[in-house]
């Protein structure tokens, strides 16, 4: 395919252009592959990015040279999208492997990757220079057995953050157990309720839309939509307060107080989040001290149409969320994993104490939830003076972690 | 709770679009082509814009897709708004020509291919709006990827 100048056509080039961008991600993942893996999950990442850029490389050669420029301009947007969505998942993959990472983390948290979300499922940890814990779910359609968490720079070695992990491990397992699947039919019953029983929202709403019945349609959408990744959210909450207990409401109050911030479509309001997690902590038998969430304040609702939305959003999420919680609870209770228990806690806030690491084989939740108690019964250990008591704690509990790791590994092949 | 099929996620969907695409220009130039790519973007598609739970209170399509899917119809019906059910009867109408093909009819190719073509752009703009990586200033109820464990 020529242009007049005799030259190649620019849409010929431009196909040429993405098979060259393409082919210089691949030489990418393979210099990545010569990286040292501490854990070989990241590696394996690169194994399954490399092969569906592979699979995209062979859709662009199937490409006819008389293709059209729509068609080859609908396969340069791919490429770059992928390239460039995967190329940050690299960066995350290469972090990874950097030694300010917690290493000792990543065995206890794999296994509960594997028990709580799939066998097959795959863990891959890094600090990340974000100030908050993180990951990509939604994106990861080239890695969908991964999870990707993200941990802030400044806390990489801080053990008492690790309860949110369970917030981000939590996403995995929505999508591997399919939960808005199974769950939408009782949403689209309680959406249609609160439209019933919210005729001003539902009014408000229909009339900035102007166009009847397919107003309703959209404001149907937009709440299906807001309420479905709310209930992702709290499911994830709520995930992680299970396996965590009440470590996971101290490491919650740590990074998100005092609540406030603007209101997203996508998440529950800072207070309903908190009254959420304390009714499923009661359900646990968890008593979180009365003035812990006491005086957190409430995200700053949107206005008008938006706002109207997601008043209609929450009253669906808040009639589904007592099955969620059960749901949740029973898919974690059924995989084996337990909240961690009082005795073991209790165990551990001795050793600690005592500066002692445990010695009798303690989980990682019960581990962090014991740092998190000594840490508040000593006032929070924050000022100067404090310093090398908190780092001790944190060494502690790392030290504690890996005599766990030791014993289940001994005593497996005793 | 009922089940109802799991959903396709807008990359599969954007990657068969394009795959049927690559095909059709296949088929359209004489080559060969497969058709097991046309049989699942029809799959997906009937699945994406009636998912099996819409037989309850109210019809809807895969939440994220109904604005995509409803430019599509508007787009093929010069309609200026799509109800949900015309736009689902249009959807549906497109993944049985597309089985159509697979199946060998062949005379239906070179009007699916901007239907494809259309799909995809539609696709690929709502995934490119999707920044996995900053959840800052966001309009309310737009997309949001990545998932912190607070709004940013």
């Amino acid at each position: 395919m020529t242009s007049t100048s005799g030259l190649p056509s620019a849409k010929t080039l431009r196909l040429a252009s993405a098979r060259r961008r393409l082919r210089a991600f691949i030489d990418q993942i393979a210099e990545l592959g010569t990286s040292d893996f501490a854990h070989l999950d990241g590696k394996d990442a690169l194994t399954f990015i490399k092969g569906y850029s592979l699979e995209l490389r062979e859709v662009l050669e199937r490409l006819t040279p008389e293709a059209s420029e729509a068609s080859v301009n609908e396969a340069c947007a791919q490429t770059s999208l992928m390239v460039s969505r995967y190329t940050d998942i690299l960066g995350f993959i290469l972090r990874s492997t950097n030694v300010r990472n917690a290493f000792e983390m990543h065995f206890p948290l794999k296994r509960l990757v594997e028990t709580a979300v799939s066998p097959d499922a795959r863990l891959i940890m890094s600090s990340e220079w974000k100030f908050v814990p993180f990951t990509y779910p939604m994106t990861l359609d080239w890695l969908p057995g991964f999870a990707l968490v993200g941990g802030p720079a400044p806390e990489s070695d801080n053990v008492l953050i690790v309860p949110l992990a369970g917030h981000e491990i939590g996403h995995s397992a929505w999508r591997s157990k399919q939960l808005k699947d199974q769950l939408m039919a009782d949403l689209v019953a309680a959406i249609a309720q609160t439209l019933d029983d919210m005729p001003a929202e539902t009014s408000l709403v229909s009339n900035e839309l102007g166009v009847d019945g397919v107003a309703l349609a959209k404001l149907r959408d937009a709440v299906l939509r807001s309420a479905i990744k709310q209930l992702e959210e709290i499911f994830c909450d709520l995930f992680g307060l299970f396996i965590f207990g009440r470590s996971f409401l101290y490491a919650y109050e740590y990074f998100l107080a005092p609540g406030w911030g603007m209101r997203s479509a996508y998440y529950p309001s800072s207070l309903d989040r908190v009254r959420y997690l304390i009714e499923a902590a009661e359900k646990l038998g968890i008593a979180p001290e009365a003035d812990l969430f006491e005086a957190w304040g409430d995200s700053i609702p949107l206005k008008f149409a938006d706002g109207a939305v997601i008043r209609l959003a929450d009253a669906a999420v808040a009639k589904i969320y007592p099955a969620l919680r059960a749901i949740t609870f029973n898919i974690l209770a059924d995989h084996g994993i337990t909240p961690p228990t009082a005795d073991a806690t209790d165990r551990v806030l001795a050793s600690l104490r005592q500066h002692v690491p445990d010695g009798e084989g303690a989980t990682l939740p019960e581990i962090v939830t014991a740092g998190w108690l000594l840490l508040r019964e000593r006032g929070g250990l924050s000022l100067d003076q404090d310093i090398a008591e908190y780092k001790i704690l944190n060494e502690l509990m790392l030290k504690s972690v890996e005599v766990s790791e030791f014993k289940l590994r001994v005593e497996a092949h005793a | 709770m009922q089940q109802s099929l799991v959903s396709f996620s807008k990359y599969s969907l954007s990657n068969l679009a394009l795959r049927s695409i690559v095909e059709l220009e296949r088929m359209n130039a004489g080559l060969d082509s497969n058709p097991d790519v046309f049989t699942n973007l029809a799959t997906a598609l009937r699945q994406n814009s009636e998912p099996s739970a819409c037989t309850l209170q109210f019809r809807f399509v895969e939440p994220g897709y109904y604005e995509s899917f409803e430019r599509l119809y508007r787009m093929a019906s010069s309609a200026p708004d799509g109800e949900v059910e015309n736009i689902q009867e249009y959807m549906k109408t497109v993944s049985q020509q597309l089985s159509a093909v697979a199946q060998g009819q062949v005379d239906a190719a070179a009007s699916l291919l901007p239907v494809c073509i259309a799909l995809h752009q539609e696709l690929i703009q709502e995934l490119a709006g999707e920044d996995g990586f900053d959840i800052h200033e966001r309009s309310p109820l737009s997309e949001d990827t990545s998932a912190g464990i607070r709004p940013s």
